[in-house]
């Protein structure tokens, strides 16, 4: 009796919560999204997968297929365009959102947090922004898209040549639009013959213009995130890696001073014929660090906000949150003075000699 | 059911889980709402603070620690009967709205096609089932499961380790000790004092308060824990948007392209503490209805009370609305519960010292 009881109510619980969820053919999954302002509403671009020219799938059909929508959010868009499309648009496999250079850090932060709210999202979804037509730059990435789209997206965030593994997730700059006190730095895509290519970093602030920087050798060294990067100078090219974060030390007086110290391993890729290996080393140090400088410097006085998350380092001086917040890092980080200090040490020996002097 | 079968190490784990699941709710909320970037820190004090108040009534209840034969020993009959009454109640609410919230969870996550009523249908099925087969079978599935619910959520800790920022632990006191030493979030342990319910059926009667601190020990480490990563993956203010923390930090997992998302093991927590919390309201409720009114054949009342909470889930409305009710009445319970046991304990020691 008990077997047949725990049979039934095994099969009955079975038997009712099963069924036909969407089908891959009624679904239409967004790859990625691009954001345009348009009046008081935005242009939503939408890539969406086409799983029939994936993998070769089949002959010359497109992998991606594109629609465009006005609307005040993504969701309502998302419905016109399922209403268009015939198929279900679903968000969760989204891998990146684009959005154009005159949505300020206040949109950003309204539609990542829609993004957010919804269940049908990835948190980790990459954020970009376009000095052009965000819609541009969603529709560019078509030719190059192979048969796995977080492949491409890594290629062109995540590359050496387009320097930017430092990206920011769409969570990340969640909770950074809710911290008023520091700003967001997201790399910048451009089109540039036909191939998408981050070309610098733009940085977000509420309703303001936003402003670029290029320097991504110095940025990613603030994020302790330099690997195998060639860096000439001249008296030769040093192989740099970064394997620890930087020490970030904050002195929170009545004027702030920041103490940068960055630690790299370095490798002689290539050393003039004039030159000792000593000299290619300090002088890789003094320009590393003059970069670094210059970009601290840059995002205190020109940006006037702190998107290098050196607040993490003014965090230490304070017990309490009331006692931060009563300090007024942003209106301090202004006028903060920066000294920044660049140790590289040999990594490996390598095959030639060293040079009489420089021992 | 037959006396003295549930070993204390059983029972243990069926009091982990029914601590460490609340987590899966808006628990760590609480925490960083209260005290921002040190919500941890609140955790391990709430943690302490239950441990207090469990080892104050388990020193007061002496040696018969069985919560009805003390209130009929206090109270007499009536005594029994009444306190009998208000624990099943306060139980069977406790499982209407548990039963409420899992499905409402269910049916927006997982199962957005499927009726509600009939994902707590098959919830409560299944529940009653186990129940019916026994308390025993019940409390030696809790064992594994209490282990499985553990790894499941170490594992969802574990491999959000990349996403952590040690330095959001700064400023270390958060919203100030004030805030840290509140007494919010104590609610947690409540379901700790259903421990003195079940001691006549424990092999050892003298293992409850053994029980009880064992299980607040295990349940606050792994609560403590799960609010440390979560402060840590996602910076004050925004670690106070996110209604679910441990879907939210179970969705950010992203090891390279092959290992991302571990909502499929959130949900498998969800789905599988969701039955065995309904089952253990349902058991404890008609036991302690059968003891508390002499009712000889515990199986003819079991449909009775699982129906009793398939309803209570079903008076509450919307998702929200059983939200509030059940951080509200949960308070509240757990407020009730302990002055009821306090009250029975005190009255029968004051009783057997005149």
């Amino acid at each position: 009796m008990k077997k047949i009881l725990f049979i039934f109510s095994i099969t009955f619980c079975a038997t009712i919560i099963c069924g036909c969820g969407n089908e891959i053919d009624d679904t239409a999954y967004v790859i990625a999204i691009g954001v345009d302002k348009s009046g008081e509403t935005y242009e939503f671009t939408l890539a969406i997968g086409n799983p029939a020219g994936i993998n070769g799938g089949s002959g010359d059909r497109e992998t991606l297929i594109f629609e465009s929508q006005q609307g005040h959010d993504l969701f309502s868009a998302g419905e016109y365009v399922s209403a268009h499309l015939g198929q279900t648009v679903n968000f969760s496999h989204a891998e990146l959102i684009v959005f154009s250079s005159d949505i300020n850090s206040d949109g950003t932060a309204e539609i990542l947090q829609s993004l957010t709210q919804h269940l049908n999202r990835r948190p980790q979804i990459m954020v970009a922004t376009s000095s052009k037509s965000a819609g541009e730059a969603v529709r560019a990435i078509n030719d190059e898209l192979e048969s796995n789209p977080e492949k491409y997206i890594k290629k062109i965030l995540e590359d050496l040549r387009s320097p930017v593994s430092t990206g920011t997730s769409g969570k990340d700059l969640l909770c950074r639009t809710k911290n008023n006190s520091i700003g967001t730095a997201l790399p910048n895509l451009e089109n540039i013959d036909g191939i998408t290519q981050v070309t610098s970093f733009s940085v977000l602030t509420s309703n303001e213009t936003a402003v670029t920087f290029n320097d991504f050798i110095a940025y990613k060294m603030l994020f302790g995130d330099v690997k195998n990067l060639s860096f000439p100078t001249n008296y030769g090219t040093l192989i740099l890696n970064q394997h620890t974060s930087p020490k970030i030390k904050a002195l929170c007086g009545n004027k702030l001073e920041i103490f940068v110290n960055l630690t790299l391993s370095g490798t002689p890729a290539h050393i003039q014929a004039d030159a000792s290996k000593n000299a290619l080393y300090k002088t890789t140090e003094n320009e590393i660090a003059e970069r670094v400088n210059a970009l601290l410097n840059f995002s205190s006085k020109t940006a006037k906000i702190d998107f290098l998350n050196i607040e993490s380092a003014g965090k230490k001086c304070f017990l309490t949150r009331r006692q931060w917040e009563a300090y007024g890092w942003k209106e301090k980080y202004k006028t903060a003075t920066f000294n920044v200090t660049v140790k590289i040490l040999p990594e490996k020996i390598g095959l030639l000699s060293v040079r009489r002097e420089d021992k | 059911m037959k006396s003295k079968s549930i070993s204390s190490g059983d029972a243990k784990w069926v009091f982990v889980i029914m601590c460490v699941s609340k987590i899966l709710f808006s628990a760590i909320n609480k925490f960083t709402y209260s005290s921002a970037n040190s919500g941890y820190l609140q955790a391990l004090w709430q943690g302490v603070c239950a441990l207090a108040v469990f080892g104050l009534v388990a020193l007061i209840s002496g040696d018969n620690a069985d919560l009805l034969s003390s209130a009929d020993d206090a109270f007499g009959k009536i005594g029994l009967r009444t306190c009998g009454f208000a624990v099943t109640i306060l139980l069977i609410a406790e499982a209407g709205a548990m039963l409420k919230i899992y499905t409402d969870v269910i049916a927006s996550i997982a199962l957005p096609r499927s009726s509600e009523f009939l994902i707590s249908l098959a919830i409560v099925g299944a529940s009653a089932t186990l129940v019916f087969f026994g308390i025993p079978p019940l409390f030696a599935y809790c064992r594994g499961s209490g282990i499985i619910l553990l790894v499941a959520l170490a594992v969802i800790c574990a491999l959000n380790i990349p996403n952590c920022n040690i330095s959001e632990v700064f400023p270390v006191f958060g919203n100030g000790i004030k805030n840290i030493l509140k007494i919010n979030g104590l609610e947690i342990y409540a379901d700790m004092l259903t421990v003195f319910l079940i001691v006549p059926h424990l092999k050892s009667e003298k293992d409850a308060a053994k029980i009880g601190i064992k299980s607040i020990i295990i349940s606050t480490i792994a609560i403590t824990s799960a609010t440390f990563i979560y402060v840590l993956s996602v910076p004050y203010p925004a670690s106070t948007l996110f209604s679910l923390p441990i879907l939210e930090i179970a969705s950010a997992v992203k090891l390279d392209v092959l290992f991302q998302r571990a909502e499929g093991v959130f949900l498998f927590l969800w789905i599988f503490t969701g039955f065995i919390l309904t089952s253990i309201y349902i058991s404890l409720s008609t036991e302690t209805f059968r003891r508390s009114f002499a009712i000889t054949d515990r199986r003819a009342i079991t449909p009775i009370f699982a129906f009793l909470a398939l309803c209570t889930a079903q008076t509450l409305k919307s998702p929200s609305e059983s939200g509030i009710i059940y951080d509200r009445f949960y308070i509240f319970g757990a407020i009730l519960f302990l002055f009821l046991t306090l009250t029975v304990f005190i009255t029968k020691r004051i009783k057997e010292n005149i």
